[in-house]
């Protein structure tokens, strides 16, 4: 990728569990890529070394820096978190353990529940209620405050560097009983960070928002450590840019504001790399679209509708440890070039969830791994080049990958690479299923949408996926491998809102909705605005209210584009047509939005709203890229056999990314090789190279007929 | 040991059971005879006879258990 | 022979295994339509429902995993509908309802919807669904009539029925239904989710038909079928040959004090596997009865759970398995007798009596003690006084599970042989009028061993209503939840109340003179009153002797288990700290000893086991 001329550098790191991927672009059009090992005790080690080995001077002419980080994804996982304690309505103190009462597997009696951050003994019931209408029932009193106070000083006093959360029952309809707490505690406690649920997500069903407001106390002080680090580091080089990480919902955040809310970071490496695919999909011209990014170990699928990604309001950790916050709508699957191919007892094939990682890894990478994964079998079907994996800074064992595959192929009654390709076809089931969920689930037609894929692994397999679910075109972004990186470049900045409200549409309670939007649409901006990288920056105010019909549990949310919002973010202004005009097109949209989800509508059934939302959206400047200098003109073809099928090896073109030029086309089948991925083409498809410089992936002429 | 319809009328709602694992009769059931006793039994199909015999069998080298 | 059956001839199992994906993720999509779209809390909350693709013979092919509950009924239901309709009778826009348990249902509850596939005017498939309704009529707000002693009492019975004729709404049906449920609405909304997920389903089976043809895709359909046997065949052989027993009870059937016994024996021979309950009790005069299918469905589910998890759910699993009920006995319950407990409280009691005591012969490493093993349904009804709409609900409980091979029963969990969720408070106070005290776990009462039973949990509330109409249906108030291998008991059930400015709790069987402490209907409390109702925790697993003592300290340091049981039950000796322990009925919650002083005293508790082993002192 080769970027257009421009001031100043502009520089994203995505840090990953194995690489820590690098891209600048700076004057000239000059982009400068690395891919580095990962440091993941030290992360900011190997960020800095990526820095020095692209030659870029951090100390010039630097615009801004932002990165990706899964620092406090990692502390959640393996927990790594502060000491917690958490502030709970008396009566209640065992929410945390009491979860949800479901579990995971039907027939699985062995499963644990998840453990809590916050252990019951350091979990402080306060005698406080609200009601359901935000009426206080049994108000908070001063000596019970003092107690609280006191109680959460003796069970702190040892800790290294503890946090506090406070959840309360109904805190979403009245926050003031938390706000006093957190005021008291602010006073009492100096240094130790206080999360209020009606602050960190003011949203009904109390686990989801107190778990929501432990998680963000629990990886406090670590991210207010990572990014103290950072900062400090960024001004020992002498950077004088802007700084930023990228936020779960995609949008980029200078770094002190990253610390007073972390739990919005939790998915930053994840929003890099959708970022990028949304980014590429607007690039030629698609409207619809599914990004998958596949790497070693998983794959990351998300949607976007009318360009634009999909957001979601709830993400576990694990099972049974839920995030309500709006982040962008991922669903993770462990289907990556690392997954285990294996017999079950009923003797079917079964690929992953189990994962090679990185080490041993696949067998063909020599480093000890014996079972067969996904990478073996397309080595052994030709579709990798064992000589050139990495850009040729590691090359693959074909006879190991052939060895380890044997097994199998002799249990299946298979020819080994007929083994392989029912490898590839099962592992690509796992992916086609995760992708039709993503889709259906949300009342989308998948044969309508393109394929974005990228990641490591992606592009290996794009082109079989979009084949067997029929849908259009695959669309591979140039570096692949380091589109993740890329999005953190290309983010937009932005805060997203989203407040409970019910109230029934039919009634004259609905009154104050349009109201309440617009406070929320002041909020959003309100927050916005100081962080903004560039003061004069336009700010786009988006705002939408979930409703269901009265008696549904879930809801879908309706954009409300009815102009109320003044986009000059100074003044949110009242809607301009009466309240129940606002209220009778919202009910509109919603009988609209549930019929296409869902194949009917109600129109007698009362509408209730559920929750506002708002997002204050400041869009990033353009990176524009310059074509590649294509030199291919498949005069003197290098082919290699590739198996397209089970039985059918064929003679594929071996072509290298960067020779390929705007506007050339590639039919299939071929490999495109580059550094950080490669992307198989089968016969009956061509390649074309789009002025984005994206590969476009569709059924030649002769693969129509 | 046949096949026989179960010959209801439309307005009857009631249903049949089979004699052997108590699921349901409906359309059809299979008929044997038993070897003692010379009753006939109702049951769902053939591996239902079998499955008499075979508890029977089951009896004889382990009544009680 | 164990491991992997033999491979079947001419069949491509790579084909085979994709097509099972396509089948399960259509039921997927299904259930997801259905949970997005109900109205009542049980199934978009509780997600208490199952998704259906079926053959053309009514054969299930594949269903979403969400309530295993409802497997004998997704086994058997379509089938008997389609044989007793008459596949010439269906046509192609009909959707058919049904809800009888004497005909393949569970119990009045849970409605099921079919409707066929066409494909060029001829019959290629169907999908199906099941959900439970909240509120179906009968004696009692929430369906759930625990006095009933016939089925007449139990809500509206409904034999295979057309809800749509070729696209068309019936009518007449419709209305006779939604005239006799208490909450119309709701059931309107809810009957049109199950239709919505039924759409979808259409969609996504009309693809596959029009891939494969009807002939193709019902041939593989068969192959799926065949290998889902040859998954049970080989995992049933590789059991051990032998008959064996057990035999556990329901303790009363709500109008009497009699107790019933479920006596089970299981016969594996070879590849193929008997459930034969012909010892058990006649069937009750209350409504804890089985049908047929609620019997299957533990027996299997039992099974399932210990044997591979990963087994394809379909029509192929009943093969090499037989399961004898015969009609009459509490197994298998026959016209008129009332059956609304038997999915919830018969069906997890036969289930654990197979995997916990049965099969802990052959599997110990795979089996548990029992958890505390009733739904715990508590129903009410009654007019919102904040709006003045009539409501109905029902509610259920979660519960400590049993301590298994290698660690602890889980606390707060759904009763086994369902997964459904809780209703968070605050939805809950939204919707309905009262007002929760509390909602914890309930210390010290997880069955003691060396991996203990999961806690239960303690849920307080207030009528905040001028009148609230409740009933329960529920079990182990009597019996408590057994222990394994030497572990001990847990703890029982307690539904208390006490009446409004009281803060003294009697149970509802004292308080109104019940015949049964956890079953009863239409008691009526008034504004003020409060209901306590406390779930039982699971039994223990292993000799309570062997535990961990860093576990038991742990434990103390928690408050889950009192510093005096860990003396008394665990033989440990806690030394130093404040662990007070005794946390019990109206505990903080939290345990004392956290300051990380108190300590396990090695030598006094080596000393104060020997003595508990050997009994000298």
């Amino acid at each position: 990728m080769i970027g257009t001329a421009g001031g100043s550098w502009r520089i994203g790191v995505d840090t990953g569990g194995t690489f820590t991927d690098l891209v600048a672009v700076g004057p000239g059009g000059d982009v400068r890529l690395q891919k580095v090992s990962s440091t993941p005790v030290e992360p900011a080690r190997a960020t800095f070394e990526a820095l020095e080995r692209s030659g870029v001077d951090p100390a010039g002419d630097v615009d801004s820096f932002v990165m990706g980080t899964t620092i406090a994804t990692n502390a959640l996982i393996q927990r790594r978190g502060a000491p917690t304690v958490l502030i709970t309505t008396a009566g209640f103190e065992d929410l945390l353990y009491i979860q949800r009462i479901d579990r995971q597997g039907l027939y699985d009696l062995q499963w644990v529940k998840a453990e809590p951050y916050v252990p019951r003994n350091r979990v402080v019931g306060v005698a406080e209620r609200v009601l359901a209408d935000g009426s206080v029932r049994t108000p908070l009193s001063d000596e019970e405050l003092a107690r609280v106070v006191e109680e959460v000083r003796r069970i702190t006093a040892h800790d290294d560097r503890p946090a506090v959360a406070v959840s309360l029952l109904f805190s979403y309809v009245n926050p003031s009983h938390e706000q006093a707490l957190s005021a008291a505690l602010a006073g009492a406690l100096e240094g130790v960070p206080v999360s209020i649920s009606s602050a960190v997500a003011p949203i009904w069903r109390e686990y989801e928002r107190s778990n929501t407001t432990v998680m963000d106390a629990y990886v406090k002080p670590i991210v207010r450590d990572f990014a103290g680090h950072l900062v400090r580091e960024l001004d020992e080089v002498g950077m004088q840019g802007w700084r930023g990480l990228l936020r779960s919902n995609g949008g980029q955040v200078a770094i002190p504001d990253s610390v007073s809310k972390p739990i919005e970071i939790v998915l930053s490496g994840l929003a890099a790399g959708m970022i990028s695919g949304a980014h590429f999909a607007g690039a030629v011209d698609t409207a619809k679209a599914v990004t998958l990014d596949m790497g070693g170990t998983s794959a990351d699928v998300g949607v976007i509708v009318d360009g634009e990604l999909q957001f979601s309001g709830l993400f576990e950790v694990e099972f049974g440890l839920p995030l309500a916050l709006p982040i962008l709508d991922v669903t993770t699957i462990g289907a990556g070039g690392g997954s285990i191919a294996s017999i079950d007892s009923g003797g079917l094939l079964k690929v992953g969830p189990q994962s090679a990682g990185a080490e041993p890894g696949p067998a063909c990478y020599g480093l000890g791994g014996e079972a067969p994964t996904v990478t073996d079998a397309n080595v052994v079907m030709g579709r990798l080049n064992p000589g050139y994996f990495l850009g040729g800074r590691m090359s693959l064992d074909a006879d190991r990958a052939q060895r380890a595959i044997a097994p199998l192929a002799d249990r299946l009654g298979l020819a080994p690479e007929d083994a392989a390709d029912a490898i590839v076809s099962v592992s690509i089931e796992n992916m086609d299923g995760a992708m039709r969920l993503v889709t259906v689930d949300r009342g989308l037609d998948y044969r309508e949408f393109d394929l974005v894929a990228y990641g490591g692994a992606g592009p290996l397999h794009a082109v079989e996926i979009a084949r067997r679910m029929g849908m259009n075109r695959v669309i591979v972004p140039p570096n692949p491998g380091l589109t993740s990186a890329y999005g953190t470049i290309i983010a937009d900045q932005r805060v997203d809102r989203r407040v409970t409200l019910v109230r029934r549409l039919d009634d004259s309670e609905s009154e104050d909705l349009p109201a309440a939007l617009g406070r929320l649409a002041d909020e959003v901006v309100a927050e916005l605005r100081p962080q903004l990288r560039r003061p004069e920056a336009p700010v786009n105010v988006t705002t939408y209210v979930a409703c269901r019909y009265l008696g549904q549990n879930y809801e879908q949310e309706i954009r409300t584009e009815f102009g109320h919002v003044d986009r000059s973010f100074e003044l949110a202004v009242p809607i301009g047509a009466t309240a129940a005009d606002f209220v009778a097109r919202l009910a509109d949209g919603y009988h609209a939005t549930h019929s296409a989800a869902y194949g009917y509508e109600m129109r007698d059934q009362p509408i209730q709203s559920v929750y506002l939302g708002a997002t204050a959206l400041s869009p990033a400047p353009d990176v524009a890229i310059r074509p590649y200098e294509g030199r291919y003109d498949g005069a003197q073809p290098v082919t290699r056999r590739v198996l397209a099928e089970a039985g059918h090896w064929v003679d594929a073109r071996i072509v290298n990314r960067d020779s390929l030029a705007v506007g050339a086309v590639l039919g299939g089948p071929a490999v495109i090789e580059e550094a950080d991925s490669t992307t198989w083409v089968p016969p009956g498809f061509e390649a074309a190279v789009h002025d984005s410089q994206c590969l476009i992936i569709a059924r030649s002429e002769e693969g129509r007929r | 040991m046949a096949w026989h319809d179960l010959d209801k009328s439309w307005h009857d709602t009631t249903v049949d059971y089979c004699d052997v694992c108590g699921n349901l009769l409906i359309a059809r059931y299979w008929s044997f005879v038993e070897p003692v006793g010379g009753e006939t039994r109702r049951c769902c199909d053939e591996s239902c006879e079998r499955l008499f015999h075979r508890l029977r069998r089951i009896e004889e080298s382990a009544p009680g258990s | 022979m164990t491991g992997t059956p033999p491979p079947m001839a001419g069949i491509d199992r790579v084909g085979l295994t994709l097509l099972y994906k396509r089948v399960r993720n259509i039921c997927d999509e299904m259930a997801f339509a259905m949970m997005r779209t109900a109205y009542s809390p049980i199934f978009s909350e509780g997600l208490d429902f199952s998704t259906l693709v079926l053959d053309r013979r009514g054969r299930l092919i594949a269903t979403a995993g969400i309530n295993p509950a409802m497997l004998g009924a997704s086994l058997y239901a379509a089938t008997w509908i389609i044989r007793e309709v008459g596949p010439e009778n269906f046509a192609d826009g009909d959707v058919f309802v049904h809800n009888d348990p004497y005909r393949g249902g569970s119990h009045l509850p849970e409605h099921m919807m079919v409707a066929p596939i066409y494909h060029d005017g001829e019959l290629a498939a169907f999908v199906g669904n099941i959900a439970h309704l909240a509120e179906i009529g009968g004696m009692a707000p929430g369906s759930f009539a625990a006095t009933a002693t016939d089925i007449f009492q139990e809500g509206l019975r409904i034999p295979p029925t057309k809800l749509f004729d070729r696209g068309e709404p019936v009518r007449d049906i419709w209305r006779i239904m939604l005239a006799n449920h208490r909450t119309p609405d709701n059931s309107w909304g809810d009957l049109h989710a199950m239709l919505g997920s039924l759409r979808v389903g259409e969609r996504r089976v009309g693809g596959l038909i029009a891939e494969r043809g009807i002939e193709g895709l019902n041939e593989a359909f068969e192959q799926i079928l065949d290998y889902a046997e040859a998954y049970m065949r080989s995992e049933i052989a590789g059991l051990p040959d032998g008959i064996y027993t057990g035999e556990d009870c329901m303790e009363d059937d709500g109008v009497s004090d009699r107790s019933y016994w479920i006596r089970s024996r299981i016969i594996i021979e070879g590849d193929e596997l008997i459930f034969d309950y012909s010892r058990s009790d006649e069937q009750a005069i209350g409504p804890i009865n089985a049908p047929y299918v609620v019997t299957l469905s533990a027996s299997l589910n039992g099974l399932l759970y210990v044997l591979a998890r990963d087994v394809p759910v379909n029509a192929g699993i009943v093969r090499p398995i037989k399961v004898v009920a015969p009609a009459g006995t509490i197994t298998c319950v026959r016209l008129p007798g009332p059956c609304v407990g038997g999915q919830t409280e018969f069906q997890p009691r036969i289930m654990e009596l197979v995997l916990g005591q049965i099969l802990s012969q052959i599997l110990p490493e795979r089996a548990a003690a029992a958890s505390g093993n009733t739904s715990l349904n508590f129903l009410f009804g009654g007019t919102d006084p904040r709006n003045g709409e009539y409501y109905a609900h029902y509610h259920f409980e979660g519960m400590g599970w049993g301590g298994r091979a290698t660690s602890d029963g889980n606390s707060a969990q759904i009763v086994p042989h369902a997964n459904c969720r809780n209703t968070p408070v605050e939805i809950f106070e939204t919707k309905w009028p009262w007002v929760h005290e509390e909602y914890r776990l309930n210390d010290d009462t997880g069955g003691a061993g060396r991996n203990r039973g999961g806690l239960g949990v303690r849920r307080v509330m207030e009528v905040a209503g001028d009148v609230i109409t409740v009933s329960a249906l529920s079990e182990r108030m009597k019996r408590s939840p057994w222990g394994l291998f030497g572990g001990r008991d847990g703890s029982r059930t307690a539904l208390e109340v006490a009446p409004a400015g009281s803060e003294t709790y009697e149970t509802f069987q004292e308080a109104f003179g019940l015949v049964s402490p956890s079953k009863f209907a239409n008691i009526r409390l008034r504004r003020g009153d409060r209901v306590r109702i406390t779930s039982p925790s699971g039994g223990g697993y292993g000799d309570p002797l062997e535990r961990d003592p860093a576990k038991v300290l742990a434990d103390v340091e928690l408050g889950f288990v009192s510093r005096a049981s860990a003396e008394s039950v665990y033989g440990v000796v806690i030394a130093g700290g404040s662990a007070t322990g005794d946390s019990g009925q109206d505990g903080s919650g939290s345990g004392d000893g956290a300051a990380g002083d108190a300590a396990v005293d090695e030598a006094a508790t080596a000393e104060l086991r020997r003595v508990m082993r050997d009994g000298v002192a």
